[in-house]
C-alpha cells in the first residue's frame, strides 16, 4: 500500500520550546489516521507542518511521492499540496453562497463550469443539502454550517483530507451524526484522513488507527485499544476513563 | 523564451513576496526617498556652510525647544480631557454617547487653523464673544495650545473608546464581580487600553509637532514654520530649509522607537469591536457630572463652526464665494481621492503583511509610520529635494506630486486601519482559500478584499478626510494655479475679505462633512 503523508523527524520550536519533537508518521492511502493529544500536546501544529502553514525546523514532510516540505523550507505552498482541511471555526468564506464556497477551489483549478456545478450538486445531495446552494453560511444552521465544510474539502478530490477538531464545540447528538457522515464519505471516496481531536471517543469512532501526542512527541501509534494493555502509562489511563 | 517562462513561473509562485515588494518599492519612493535626498542636499555647495550657520544660531534652538514644550503641552492636555471622555463616551452610561462621540469627534477631519479662525470669529475683533481680554488670550502661547488642543482630543477620545469596546468582556465582567465600577475602569480598563492611549499620544504629538496653521495664525513662533519661511517667504534660503529640518527628523525618530516600544502591532489587537454587549459602566451620583462634562466636549467644537457660518452670512461671503473659490474644491479633492485610492493599493498589501508579521511588512509598517511622525516640513523638504528638477516636472508640476506627498504622509493611516481589519479576521479564511488551490492574488480579490471590504473603505475614508484636511504638505508642494482649498484659505487669511475666508472655511467644512456622510452611510449600510 503506497504511503499518503509521510513525517520523517520533524521538529517545531517555538521560542525555544519544542513544540513538535522529532515526530515521525506515516498514512497509508486510504487510512484515516486519529491524532488525540490534550491542549498544548502539538496536534494543531502537525496538522499545519502537513498542510504548509508551518515549516519545521528539522525534518521533512512527504505527500505521495512528493517532497513538499524540508528542514525549515516550504517546497510546496499550500495551494500546490492537493490536500484539503476542516479547520476548528470552519472558516467558510461569509460572503460566498454555500455554492460559492465550493466552487473557488473548483474554479482555481479550471474544472469546466458544467462539471463543476456537477460535482457541487452532487457533493451537496450526498450531505443532505440540496436546495441551499444559494444560502449564505450566516443562514444555515450549526450542523449545516459543517455539512458544508465537508463538502468543500470534498469536492476537490484532495489526495488527504486534514481535520483540526472541527465537532470540538457541537452536541453529543449532532457529533455522533455528523461522525457517521464523515466515516462513511471519507469511506466511499477511500480518502486519505488525518483527524485531529482531542476527544477520545471520535477518535476511536472515526479512525483506523490512533496516534497519541504528548508534549510534541508521539508517545502511542495504533489501534486505541491497545492502550488497555499499558495501564502504566498515565495518558493511558484518562483516555480508557474517558472511553468508559 | 525558457528564462522568461521561468521567471513569470517565478512569479506566480512567490505573488504575495512580489506583491509586497512592488508596494515597498513605491512607499520607499515616496516616503523614504525624499528623506535620503535630504541628507544628500546637505553634501551639496556651499550647504554644510548654511547648516553650521542655522544650527548654530541660539534662536533656531530656542524655537525649537519651545515647539517640543508647545506640542508637549497640547499632547498632555489632550490626554487630560481625551481618557476621561473617552471613558465615558466608549462605556459609561451617558445618554446619546454615540451622538455626543459624533460631533466631538468631527473637527478632528476639519484642518485646525480653520477652528482658530473660527474662534477669532468668537473671541478676536468684532467677534460674537469679542473682548480685549480674550483676543490676547486667543493670541497667545496658551490660546495656541488650547485650540490646538480642542482640535485633537477627539484622537485621544476616539481611539480609548473605541480601545474600550474591543476589550474581551469577560475580562471587564471578571473586575465588576469583585470591584465597583470605579476600580475596574482605573485597575482593569484604562491599563488594557495603554497601546491604544500610548498610540493616540503620537498621533496628537506628530500632528501637534507638524502644526502650522494654527500658530502662524494665532502668532505663535515655532520651528516647523521657521522652516516653511525659508521655503516661500521673505527669508528664502532652501539650503537653511534642509539643515532646519534635520533635528525635526531627529524627533521622528525618536517617535518612531516610541511608537515600536509602547504601541506598535499591539495596536491592531486593541482597536477591534467586541463580540458581544457588556451593561454599560454605572456612573452613580457622578452620573450628572459626567452629563455636563460630555455635552460639553461635544457641543464646544459647534462654537467655532457656528461662528464662521454666521460671519460668512453676516458679511455677504456665499455670495462671494464662486469669484473667489476658483478650482481649489475640486483640487482639494481630487488631489484626496487620487491619494487615498493610492494609500489603499498599498494598505491591502503591506497592512495584510503587517497584520500576519509578514517578513517585511512589519519594517515598511514603521517605514509608513516614520512618515506620518515626520513633520510635514521635513517630508516636504525632501520631496523638493528629490523631484524639482527638469526631467521630473511631469510630476513635480502637477498635482499628482500633491497625491504622492500626501500618499506618503497618510499612508500610516490606511495602512494601520488595514492591518487592524485583517487582523481581526481569522487567518483560517486565507488558509481554507490557499489549500483549496488559491494563490495570493485570487486569495486577495475573491476572499480578503470582499471580507474586509468595511475595514478597507474605512482605511480609503480616513485617508481621504486626512488628505482633505491637509495644509502644511499641501502649502510646500502644490502646482501653481491649482492650491487646494485649504491652502487658499490659508493665503486668503492674512489679506482677503473676512466673511469670504469664512465662508471658504464654510466650504471646507461642508465638503468634510459629505464625505464623512457618504462614507458613513456606506461603511454601515446594512446588507440586503
Amino acid at each position: 500500500m503506497s504511503t499518503s503523508i509521510q513525517l520523517d523527524g520533524v521538529t517545531v520550536l517555538r521560542q525555544g520550546r519544542k513544540v513538535l519533537d522529532d515526530v515521525s508518521l506515516a498514512i497509508p492511502a486510504s487510512e484515516t489516521l486519529s491524532l488525540l493529544g490534550s491542549s498544548g500536546s502539538g496536534k494543531t501544529t502537525l496538522l499545519r507542518v502537513v498542510a504548509g502553514f508551518v515549516a519545521p525546523h528539522l525534518g521533512v514532510v512527504r505527500l505521495g511521492d512528493a517532497l513538499v516540505t524540508e528542514r525549515g523550507r516550504i517546497v510546496l505552498a499550500p495551494e500546490e499540496r492537493d490536500v484539503a482541511m476542516v479547520f476548528q471555526d470552519l472558516a467558510l468564506w461569509p460572503h460566498l453562497t454555500v455554492h460559492g464556497n465550493l466552487a473557488f477551489g473548483l474554479d482555481g483549478k479550471k474544472v469546466p463550469r458544467t462539471e463543476r456545478d456537477d460535482r457541487i450538486a452532487a457533493i451537496l445531495a450526498r450531505v443532505g443539502l440540496s436546495g441551499k446552494e444559494r444560502r449564505h453560511p450566516g443562514e444555515l444552521s450549526g450542523g449545516e454550517r459543517q455539512r458544508v465544510a465537508i463538502a468543500r474539502a470534498l469536492v476537490l478530490d484532495p489526495r488527504a483530507v486534514l481535520f483540526d477538531e472541527p465537532l470540538s464545540n457541537l452536541d453529543v447528538g449532532l457529533k455522533q451524526e455528523l461522525l457517521a457522515l464523515f466515516r462513511e464519505l471519507l469511506g466511499e471516496r477511500r480518502a486519505t484522513a488525518l483527524y485531529v481531536t482531542h476527544d477520545p471517543r471520535e477518535a476511536q469512532a472515526l479512525g483506523d488507527r490512533t496516534a497519541v501526542l504528548d508534549e510534541g512527541r508521539i508517545v502511542h501509534l495504533g489501534r486505541i485499544d491497545d492502550l488497555r494493555s499499558r495501564p502504566d502509562l498515565p495518558f493511558a489511563r484518562m483516555i480508557l476513563e474517558a472511553l468508559g | 523564451m525558457a528564462a522568461g517562462l521561468g521567471w513569470a513561473l517565478a512569479l506566480r509562485r512567490r505573488e504575495e513576496p512580489f506583491l509586497l515588494l512592488a508596494a515597498g518599492v513605491v512607499l520607499a519612493a515616496v516616503a523614504l526617498v525624499p528623506l535620503m535626498f535630504l541628507g544628500g542636499e546637505l553634501g551639496k555647495g556651499d550647504a554644510l556652510r548654511h547648516a553650521a550657520h542655522a544650527l548654530s544660531a541660539p534662536r533656531t534652538w530656542a524655537l525649537f525647544v519651545s515647539s517640543l514644550g508647545f506640542a508637549t503641552a497640547v499632547t498632555v492636555l489632550c490626554l487630560a480631557i481625551g481618557l476621561p471622555l473617552g471613558l465615558l463616551l466608549g462605556r459609561a452610561d451617558v445618554p446619546l454617547r454615540r451622538v455626543a462621540l459624533w460631533l466631538h469627534a468631527f473637527p478632528v477631519f476639519v484642518p485646525p487653523f480653520l477652528l482658530a479662525l473660527g474662534w477669532f470669529h468668537v473671541f478676536g475683533r468684532g467677534g460674537l464673544a469679542a473682548s480685549t481680554l480674550g483676543a490676547r488670550l486667543l493670541f497667545s502661547w496658551p490660546g495656541a495650545v488650547a485650540v490646538l488642543a480642542l482640535a485633537l482630543t477627539p484622537v485621544v477620545t476616539s481611539l480609548v473608546a473605541v480601545g474600550l469596546q474591543a476589550i474581551d468582556p469577560s475580562l471587564e465582567e471578571a473586575a465588576l464581580l469583585v470591584a465597583g465600577p470605579r476600580r475596574t475602569a482605573a485597575g482593569i480598563l484604562l491599563p488594557l487600553v495603554r497601546p491604544a492611549t500610548a498610540l493616540a499620544a503620537l498621533v496628537v504629538f506628530s500632528l501637534a509637532f507638524s502644526e502650522l496653521g494654527v500658530p502662524m495664525f494665532l502668532r505663535v513662533p515655532v520651528y516647523p514654520g521657521m522652516v516653511f519661511s525659508r521655503l516661500g517667504g521673505v527669508d528664502y534660503a532652501p539650503g537653511e530649509a534642509f539643515a532646519l529640518a534635520l533635528p525635526l527628523f531627529a524627533v521622528a525618530v525618536g517617535l518612531l522607537l516610541f511608537e515600536r516600544r509602547a504601541a506598535g502591532r499591539r495596536s491592531f489587537a486593541v482597536l477591534g469591536l467586541r463580540s458581544r454587549e457588556v451593561p454599560d459602566l454605572r456612573l452613580g451620583h457622578w452620573r450628572p457630572v459626567a452629563i455636563v462634562f460630555t455635552a460639553a466636549a461635544a457641543l464646544l467644537p459647534v462654537a467655532p463652526l457656528a461662528a464662521l457660518v454666521i460671519d460668512a452670512a453676516r458679511g455677504h461671503g456665499f455670495s462671494e464665494l464662486a469669484q473667489w473659490i476658483g478650482a481649489s474644491a475640486w483640487n482639494s479633492l481630487f488631489d484626496a481621492l487620487m491619494a487615498a485610492t493610492l494609500v489603499l493599493a498599498l494598505s491591502v498589501v503591506i497592512g495584510h503583511a503587517a497584520a500576519r508579521g509578514r517578513r517585511g511588512g512589519v519594517g515598511l509598517d514603521a517605514l509608513a509610520v516614520l512618515a506620518f511622525v515626520t513633520p510635514a516640513s521635513v517630508l516636504g523638504v525632501g520631496l523638493i529635494a528629490t523631484w524639482n528638477r527638469p526631467s521630473l516636472q511631469g510630476v513635480y508640476g502637477t498635482s499628482a506630486i500633491v497625491a504622492l506627498a500626501f500618499a506618503a504622509r497618510y499612508g500610516a493611516v490606511g495602512l494601520r486601519t488595514a492591518a487592524v481589519s485583517f487582523s481581526q479576521g481569522s487567518e483560517h479564511y486565507e488558509e481554507a482559500a490557499a489549500i483549496g488551490g488559491a494563490r495570493f492574488l485570487r486569495r486577495l480579490g475573491r476572499i480578503l478584499v470582499p471580507i474586509h471590504a468595511r475595514g478597507l473603505l474605512a482605511a480609503w475614508l480616513l485617508a481621504v478626510v486626512f488628505c482633505l484636511r491637509d495644509l502644511e504638505t499641501a502649502v510646500l508642494l502644490y502646482p501653481a494655479g491649482q492650491e487646494p482649498l485649504t491652502v487658499r484659505i490659508f493665503t486668503l487669511e492674512a489679506n482677503g475679505p473676512g466673511s469670504v475666508v469664512a465662508a471658504l472655511s464654510c466650504v471646507q467644512v461642508a465638503m468634510t462633512a459629505a464625505v464623512l456622510a457618504v462614507g458613513s452611510a456606506l461603511l454601515f449600510r446594512r446588507k440586503a
